[in-house]
Order: structure tokens, then sequence, then C-alpha cells
């Protein structure tokens, strides 16, 4: 009887309750859209970064995380080839190539434009990551003296396919060399860092123009599995530097990037402050409306009193209108934010012109792409739903707290 | 046997620094069965002695006896089962549940006390009957007229046959026509089932048509009449 009464309770101000209900779901669609979207960067990140930039696992010289990105040359690997024979014997490691980086500018015609340079084994490399597969323009490396350009580097210079440009590069001894190339190929991968920074050549051309011998900066490593599943990558990694003893270490993508994810889930607490809000919408307007419709049936609430009701059953009563206006909001807010956030999911967002003209070098893809996280939808929805009922507590004590002989004279 | 007594009942009221006197010494004997009406100007303290009466608020000092027990000696909770169980009251403006129906809202004391479905559905139906309802059982109170309406609050506060009847002004909100039916209707049940009706009024003919009138004047009994004769 009391969910009854309840029911019909709810919808004795119809406009009431699909107001406050509404101004719960509003806050609740938001925080789905919000969570859909940073999901969905986060994932996209994390996958520039595995396809494109770092592997799983990255074989450096023993403590160069902080140095290689600046001065990769200092340090290296000098037998790579020993060195991935050593890591593919690991059962959970699929693949390994070599990468030598380097710091490079490229002139044309007069105008000059620091580069991210990189030598890649042009067998092992798709092996590992995906570059092959994004080529604008022109093919991927072939052969020594092929050179591949990231397409915003490309666009800066005013450059495409089979354009002559001069590449400048300090050795490994510290001499200054320069080489002319004939761009082969224009990439145009997921990777912004990429795109606006790197020119890619063959290793064996690197390792002769750095005149690094045989040696690389880093060895990728290819782990199948579910790259988020960082426990089980640090065992791998732990096992490979174990193995290797001690001359290398892997680290994980993860710790690699370690700035950028760093600083993306500390913006986390930017969701939980979202959620707060959202509390406290959901407090305010739950207490304020249930308040009103005591105030209003003050006169009913006494005479429910005079008739035997208890206070606890009445309490009851308010608890459960509560529940109702939280399952309404909950429900609404859910399916509103899945309805607002399924085009993000499914068509995803274009920022390429929008960015243009920022240098942003972070593994973020400029089509950015929403991505659901159904437990976060399940845990918004419960949280919410339960706020909502805590929220009536309020209004449903007050309401145990009515002296029927007074209620009965309010008019 | 008396059902009720009330025995020096005084009543005070503070707000704040001001002090009512509501009710200065009231002393009442009341049997079973009785059809009584109290009268009084406004302000007199009708109310407020109907309210102590049926436990819904307490007396300043003096005691109120139903049925040999004593109210004062009873806690929150007891008060509560007390009028769930024995009595039944009738407001001046019918104060149904607006978003029941007829049928509903006299079924309420009756699934209170944990009746069956079954039970429920023959009672609620035969005294809705009663009350000359059977057409707007299943209407909600805005639907009625208010001498429905107050039909139907006779209907629930008589449904669980209680030993007491309270009802306050009753008939104010209703033309005399309906007022007159109203009391007939109680007055009918008052006989059938022989529970015991107090009523409080000002109005002349509700007056005449009790069996027992009580006059207040400024919180104290100034008369108390039988029908045809003084006490
Ligand atoms: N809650 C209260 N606080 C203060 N004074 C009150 C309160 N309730 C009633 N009173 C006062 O007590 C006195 C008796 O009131 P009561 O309502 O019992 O009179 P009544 O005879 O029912 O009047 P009416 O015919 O207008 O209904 C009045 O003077 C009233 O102002
Ligand atoms: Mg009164």
């Amino acid at each position: 009887m009391l969910a009854r009464l309840a029911w019909r309770n709810t919808f004795r101000h119809t406009r009431r309750t699909i107001i406050t209900a509404l101004a719960i779901a509003g806050g609740i669609t938001f925080l789905i859209l919000f969570d859909t979207l940073y999901g969905g960067m986060k994932n996209q990140s994390a996958r520039v970064v595995l396809d494109y930039e770092n592997s799983s696992l990255v074989l450096l010289p023993e403590d160069n995380i902080e140095d290689y990105r600046f001065n990769p040359l200092d340090d290296l690997i000098e037998n790579p080839r020993e060195a991935i024979t050593v890591v593919e014997e690991h059962p959970a490691v699929a693949s390994a190539a070599p990468r030598l980086r380097f710091n490079a500018s490229l002139n044309v015609a007069g105008d000059e434009l620091i580069a991210m340079g990189m030598g890649l084994d042009p067998e092992l490399d798709p092996g590992v990551f995906r570059l092959d597969e994004e080529m604008e323009e022109g093919s991927f490396l072939q052969a020594d003296g092929d050179l591949v350009v990231g397409s915003g580097l490309a666009q800066d210079l005013g450059v495409a396919a089979g354009d002559v440009v001069m590449v400048t590069t300090r050795t490994k001894r510290g001499v200054w060399d320069v080489r002319q190339y004939t761009i082969t190929g224009i990439i145009n991968s997921g990777s912004i860092l990429v795109n606006n920074n790197a020119i890619l050549v063959t290793l064996s051309d690197a390792q002769t123009f750095l005149e690094t011998g045989d040696a690389a900066s880093e060895v990728n490593i290819l782990v199948p599995g579910n790259p988020k599943d960082l426990d089980r990558l640090e065992e791998i990694s732990a096992d490979i530097s174990t193995v290797l003893d001690g001359s290398y270490d892997a680290y994980t993508w993860r710790e690699m990037n370690a700035w950028y994810f760093d600083a993306f889930e500390a913006e986390e607490s930017v969701a939980y402050l979202l959620a707060i809000i959202i509390i406290v919408i959901a407090l305010v307007g739950i207490v304020n409306t249930m308040l009103l419709s005591i105030y209003e049936r003050i006169r009913e609430l006494g005479t429910m009193r005079a008739m035997g009701f208890s206070p606890s059953q009445i309490r009851w009563l308010l608890i459960a209108e509560g529940a109702i206006i939280g399952l309404f909001a909950s429900v609404a807010g859910v399916g509103l934010g899945i309805l607002v956030s399924w085009p993000l999911v499914e068509f995803g967002m274009d920022f390429t012109n929008f960015m243009k003209d920022f240098d942003i070098n972070m593994p973020f893809d400029l089509h950015l792409f929403g991505r659901f996280s159904p437990g976060n939808i399940a845990i918004t929805f419960l949280f919410s739903w339960i706020i909502s009922i805590l929220a009536s507590l309020i209004p449903a004590h007050k309401a145990t707290k009515i002296e029927p002989s007074q209620a009965l004279r309010t008019v | 046997m008396a059902v009720l007594t009330v025995k020096d009942l005084v009543k005070d009221y503070k707000t704040g620094k001001v002090i009512t006197k509501a009710l200065r010494g009231i002393d009442l004997e009341i049997a079973q069965g009785e059809f009584l009406s109290i009268a009084g100007p406004s302000g007199s303290g009708k109310t407020t002695l109907l309210n102590i009466i049926g436990c819904l608020d307490t007396p300043t000092s003096g005691s109120v006896s139903l049925n040999g027990t004593n109210l004062d000696d009873l806690k929150k909770k007891e008060r509560a089962e007390l009028r769930k169980d024995s009595i039944g009251f009738v407001f001046q403006s019918f104060n149904l549940i607006p978003v029941l129906t007829a049928f509903e809202n006299v079924e309420i004391p009756l699934i209170l006390l944990g009746w069956s479905n079954q039970k429920r559905k023959e009672t609620v139906e035969n005294i809705l009957i009663d009350v000359g309802l059977q057409e707007y059982i299943h209407r909600r109170p805005l639907a009625m007229s208010g001498g429905q309406q107050q039909r139907v609050a006779v209907a629930r506060a008589l449904v669980k046959e209680p030993k007491l009847i309270l009802a306050d002004e009753p008939t104010a909100n209703l033309d005399s026509t309906t007022g007159k039916a109203t009391l007939e209707l109680m007055r009918e049940l008052n006989e059938k089932h022989d529970s015991t009706f107090i009523f409080s009024t000002h109005d002349k003919m509700v007056m005449d048509f009790a069996d027992r009138l009580i006059l207040l004047k400024d919180g104290k009994v100034s008369s108390d009449t039988r029908k045809g004769k003084k006490e």
C-alpha cells in the first residue's frame, strides 16, 4: 500500500517531479558525456602510443629513460640484434624491432624546421608498429636512401613526395653532417608526434649517417594481450631485464609516457568534482521538492497519523517517493547521456582543423572518438539513485516529526 | 459503564511568552453508544478537547481514560496503536487522501490493521453501500461533492468499527441538507454498531440532533443537557 501511495504521490505534481528529475538527469547526462569523451581520449592515446610511438615494452640502455628523449645518441644499445634474439625467447613476446632516434633539422629552400629523426628497420618495424599502414602519399621505407616525412611537417615545409630536402644532424661523434634526400613518402598517422615531427629513414641508413655502428637507441617489444594489464607487462619487463643481466632496462608504454598519462589521470579529479556537483544538485533538488510536498500536504500527513500510521510508515512513504524520483532521474539521465554521447562514440569528432596551428606533441588523436564505459555508467546510475534516496531521508525525517494535532489545524 | 472519563482536564498553549488557557478543568463521563455533541463559540476549546480525547494531543494536567486505560500512561507508539485500533476520526474538511479512490481511502484503516485482501474488499464495499456510495467506489475525492466526500470520510472512520468516533465540526463545510443527511447517516451507524459518537459543532441544527449536548465556554463546561431534560 505504501508503495502504491508513494507512486501516486509522485505524480501529484507531475511537472514538478519531472523538473526535479530532469535537473538531476541533466547532471548525470553531463557526467556520462564527460566520461565517454574522457575514456575515449585515454584509450585512443594509449592506442596512439602503442601503434606508432612506443610499443608495449621498450628496451633502453640502463637508466636512460630521462635522457633518451633529448639526447638519444648519448647512450645506445650496442647490439640490438642480440638483444632481440634474447627478448623474443620470452613466451609472452611476439616480436621486437630496433629504432634509432636522432635530432635533425630539415632544410628546403632556405626554410629550416626541427625534426625528430627515426631510423627504422623496414622489415621488423611493421611487426611491432603500424606506421606502414598510414601512408598518405608515396610508400613506406623500402631501401636505404628513402625518406618518409610526417604530414604536418611536410605541410609546414610545403613539400610533397618527390621533393628534395636537406637533412642536417650531429653524429655520435659530435660532428655536423648534411645529407640530401628525395622524399619517398608522406605519413599521416594517428600520432601528432609522428605527423608533426618525424622523418623516417632506414635503420642502416641512420646508423651510417650517425656513425653509430650497429647500435640502436631502443628496442620496441610487442606483447600481445591487454596492454592495460600493466602488472603483467611489468612482470614481463622484469623478466627481460633479468635475462639481459641488467645491461638494458625494459619499460612499459605507460612508464615511457608517464608525464602524459599521469597528467591525464590527475584530470580525473575533474570527474570527481563533477560528481560532487551532481550530488549537490540531486540533494538540493530532491530535498527541496520533497519538503515543499510535505508542507503542502501537512494536513494529509496529520490525518494519516490520526488514522494510526506510525512515524516509520510515514518515513518509508517519503523515502519511497524520493526513490521513485531518483529512479526516474537516473534512468532518464543514463538514457540521455548515452543518447548524447552516442554520436561521439559512433562518428567521433574531428579536431584536425581546429588544432592545426597548435604544436602539441602529445599522444593525442585528432579524430577523437568517445568510448562508453559500461562500468562507469552503471556506477553513475546506482550512485545517483542512492544519493537521491539518501537525500529523501532529510524530508522523510522531517515528516515524522509532524505533530498530528498541529498538522490538522493547518489550513 | 463509562467508555470515556475526563477528569479536571487542563490545556495551556504556549506561544512564545503568551499562554492561552484552552481548557480550564473539564469533567465528563461518556457512556458506550452515546451520540453526543460538543458545542460552543469559536475558541472555546472544542477541537482541543477532541484532540486530547483522540490521543492526538496531550493535556497540561488532568486525565482521560478510555475503556479504563489512562491515556496519560501511554507512550507515543501506544497512542498511535490506540488510534489505529479503537478511534475513528471525521474532520471538518474531510481530509481524504486525494490520490486514492473512495474504496482505497476506506480500505486504509483495515490495511493498517492487517486484514486480509478478501475480507477488506467485502467490508469496504459493504460500508460504501451503507453510506450510499456504491456508484462512486472508484472515484477519487476531487471528483466527488463535499457531501459525498464526507460520507467517504464517515465510512473510513467507521469501517473498522471503532469504539469511539470523534468528529470535529463534520458538517461545517456542508450545506444544511447535506449536513443533515450526514448526521442521519452517523446516527444510523451509531445505532447499528452501538459505537460512541462525539462531534463538535456550532450549528444549532446539529446541536438539536444530538442526544446529549455539552456546551463549552472559555474552556469550561457551561452546560450538559440530555434530550429534553437538563442535568
Ligand atoms: N497550537 C496552538 N497554539 C496556541 N494556541 C492555540 C493552539 N491551538 C489552539 N489554540 C487556542 O486555544 C483556544 C481553543 O482553541 P480550539 O481550536 O480548541 O477552539 P475551538 O472551540 O475548536 O474553536 P473553533 O470553533 O474556531 O474551531 C483558542 O483560543 C485557540 O486560539
Ligand atoms: Mg475547532
